[in-house]
C-alpha cells in the first residue's frame, strides 16, 4: 500500500504563541501531533521536547528485540512490538519534560499532549496521552480510535455522565493524563488493520473545540483528502474565532500502482 | 485608586488599596498581590492603566487562564462591581472613585454575539480533580453509591480452534493483532502452496473480531467466501487459509 501524508499548524486568532508541534517522519513510519502547555512559551517547548524524544527514541530502536529489558520498562503481550516501542517512547518522553520543568523557574508544570501513529505494512499503532485526537475515515464511517483523558470522559467510563452531556461538560477541558507532570503516565493504546482509501486525521483539540465530528467529516468525504483539506478546516477553525492552536496531519493510504 | 477585595470560598482574606499601577498579580513573592495555590502561575495577571483612569487586567500567558466575570480573558477593560478569577481565589475590583467619575462598560460591548464558551485547557492534580468531580456530582444530585457502580463492560474473548492442515490447538485472540501465515513469527501458522508469509491478520476491535487479508497470492476464506479487504467474524465461521481450516469462536462476558 501506498501512504500520503499531509500536515498543517496554525496559531489561530486568538493566541499569542504557538504552542502545537507536529512531526512526520520521512519514510512515513510515525506520526505525531502535539499540544504543548504553561505560561510563556513553556509549552512550545514541552512538545517540542516531547517531539523530539519520542521520534528520536522510536527511529533509533526500531529493530528492537521484544522484551528487550534494557529498552522497555515494561511490556504489553497484547500489542506488537512497535506499539510497545511507541508506548516507551511516550513514557521516556514524559521523563525528559518532567526533568526539563524542574531544570528552570519559568518551565514549572509545563507540558503536552501527544497522539502518535506508528505505521507498518498493513497496520496502525495508535498511542495517546490527552485530548488530541486520532480519528479512521473508512467505509463512509468516522470513528475515534484515540480515548481523551480528560475528566469528563474519565466520568464517561465510570458511567456517570453520558457521552452527550460530556461534551457540553466543563470538565472536557481538563486533562487528567498529560506528559511532563508526574512520573506516571496513563496512556491510551490501540492497533488496527489498514486498507486502501482509508483516512486517518491526528489533530490537536483546536479543531474539536469549533468543528463537530459531522462537520469534520464531511470535510474529510466531500473530495480527494490533500493539503486543501487542511487549509479548509484551519480556515474555518479561525473563522470561527480560532480560539486555540490548532494542528492537523492526514494520513491517506492508497492502492499500490494507483 | 482602586481596592481589590481577595477572597477563597467566601472567606475575605485580605483587602489590598492601590493608588499607582501595575498591579502585578501572581504566586511569587515579587507579585503585589501574591496568590500562593498551585493554579496560579508564577506572573500570572497585571493590571495596567493605559490611559489615567482607564484599567485593563492583562493575562500574563498563564497556565490555567484569567476570568472577568466567569469570561475568560485575555486583555479587558475592569470596571467596578468586576470579579476578577485566578484559581480558585476572586478578586473584586472597587473602583474608589466618587459614583459621578466612575467609567462603565459600554453596552456595545454586552451586545457583543458570544463566541464559542471556551474555557483554556487546565491541569490539575489529582485531589483538585477528584474535588472538581465530587462537586459536580453533588450539583447533579447523583449520589456516592450511584458513582460507585462502574457500568457493565462488555468484554470480548475469541478463539481459534485449528482443525486441518496444522499442529490441532485452540489458540486464544488475546492480542490486538494476531498474525496468520507461513512465517516462522506469526501467531497462527498455516501452510499451502500459495500462502504469503503474512497472510491474514486478525484485528480484535472493541465491536468484534475482524479478519483481514494481508499479502499473498491466496486470500483467506470464511465460509467459502474470499475475504477482500475484511470481515467481520461471528461465532463458528469457518476460516480457510491454504490448506488450514480453522474454527472461530467467540463469547461475550459482561463483567
Amino acid at each position: 500500500m501506498i501512504v500520503e501524508t499531509w500536515a498543517q499548524t496554525d496559531i489561530g486568532i486568538q493566541r499569542q504563541v504557538n504552542e502545537d508541534c507536529h512531526y512526520v517522519d520521512p519514510d512515513k513510519e510515525l506520526v505525531l501531533v502535539l499540544d504543548g502547555m504553561g505560561g510563556h512559551k513553556a509549552g512550545e517547548v514541552a512538545s517540542t521536547l516531547a517531539m523530539e524524544t519520542i521520534s528520536l527514541f522510536y527511529k533509533e530502536h526500531s529493530s528492537v528485540h521484544p522484551r528487550d529489558p534494557e529498552v522497555f520498562e515494561s511490556y504489553d503481550d497484547h500489542f506488537t512490538l512497535h506499539a510497545n516501542l511507541l508506548r516507551q517512547a511516550v513514557f521516556v518522553a514524559n521523563r525528559v519534560v518532567l526533568e526539563k520543568s524542574r531544570d528552570d523557574d519559568a518551565l514549572v508544570g509545563m507540558g503536552s499532549t501527544v497522539a502518535a501513529m506508528a505505521i507498518r505494512d498493513y497496520t496502525v499503532s495508535t498511542v495517546n496521552v490527552g485530548d488530541s485526537r486520532i480519528y479512521l475515515f473508512r467505509d463512509g464511517t468516522m470513528e475515534q480510535v484515540s480515548r481523551d483523558h480528560t475528566l469528563a470522559e474519565d466520568q464517561v467510563e465510570r458511567g456517570i455522565i453520558s457521552r452527550d452531556e460530556a461534551g457540553e461538560s466543563q470538565l472536557r477541558h481538563i486533562l487528567s493524563s498529560v506528559l511532563g507532570v508526574d512520573t506516571r503516565v496513563r496512556v491510551h493504546m490501540d492497533e488496527l488493520s489498514v486498507f486502501p482509501e482509508d483516512v486517518f486525521l491526528v489533530c490537536t483539540d483546536g479543531l474539536t473545540a469549533v468543528l463537530s465530528d459531522e462537520e469534520i467529516h464531511e470535510e474529510i468525504t466531500k473530495e480527494a483528502v490533500g493539503l486543501d483539506t487542511l487549509t479548509r478546516m484551519i480556515d474555518e477553525a479561525n473563522a470561527r474565532g480560532g480560539p486555540d492552536n490548532t494542528t492537523l496531519a492526514l494520513v491517506a493510504f492508497k492502492k499500490n500502482g494507483s | 485608586m482602586f481596592r481589590l477585595i481577595l477572597r477563597f470560598q467566601d472567606t475575605v482574606l485580605d483587602e489590598l488599596t492601590f493608588e499607582g499601577t501595575p498591579v502585578t498579580i501572581g504566586r511569587r513573592d515579587s507579585n503585589d498581590v501574591v496568590i500562593d495555590n498551585m493554579a496560579v502561575s508564577g506572573g500570572h495577571a497585571v493590571i495596567q492603566e493605559p490611559d489615567p483612569g482607564t484599567y485593563v487586567l492583562v493575562d500574563q500567558d498563564s497556565l490555567n487562564g484569567t476570568f472577568l466575570n466567569d469570561k475568560k480573558v485575555i486583555r479587558e477593560n475592569l470596571f467596578h462591581g468586576d470579579v476578577i478569577i485566578i484559581g480558585k481565589h476572586q478578586m473584586e475590583f472597587v473602583d474608589l472613585r466618587p459614583e459621578e467619575l466612575r467609567p462603565t462598560r459600554e453596552v456595545e460591548e454586552e451586545s457583543r454575539p458570544p463566541g464559542p464558551q471556551f474555557r483554556e485547557t487546565v491541569i490539575l492534580d489529582t485531589q483538585e480533580q477528584e474535588e472538581l468531580m465530587a462537586k459536580q456530582e453533588r450539583d447533579k444530585g447523583i449520589s456516592p453509591e450511584d458513582a460507585a457502580a462502574k457500568p457493565r463492560k462488555v468484554e470480548l474473548f475469541g478463539s481459534l480452534t485449528v482443525v486441518a492442515g496444522g499442529t490441532p490447538e485452540i489458540i486464544d485472540l488475546t492480542k490486538r493483532l494476531t498474525t496468520l501465515g507461513k512465517g516462522n513469527d506469526t501467531d497462527v501458522k498455516c501452510s499451502g502452496l500459495l500462502v504469503g508469509k503474512n497472510a491474514a491478520v486478525i484485528n480484535k476491535r472493541p465491536t468484534g473480531f475482524f479478519i483481514a487479508y494481508a499479502e499473498g497470492m491466496k486470500r483467506p476464506e470464511v465460509n467459502g467466501e474470499t475475504v477482500q479487504t475484511q470481515r467481520q467474524l461471528h461465532d463458528g465461521d469457518e476460516i480457510t487459509i491454504g490448506n488450514t481450516r480453522m474454527t472461530f469462536n467467540q463469547r461475550e462476558e459482561i463483567s
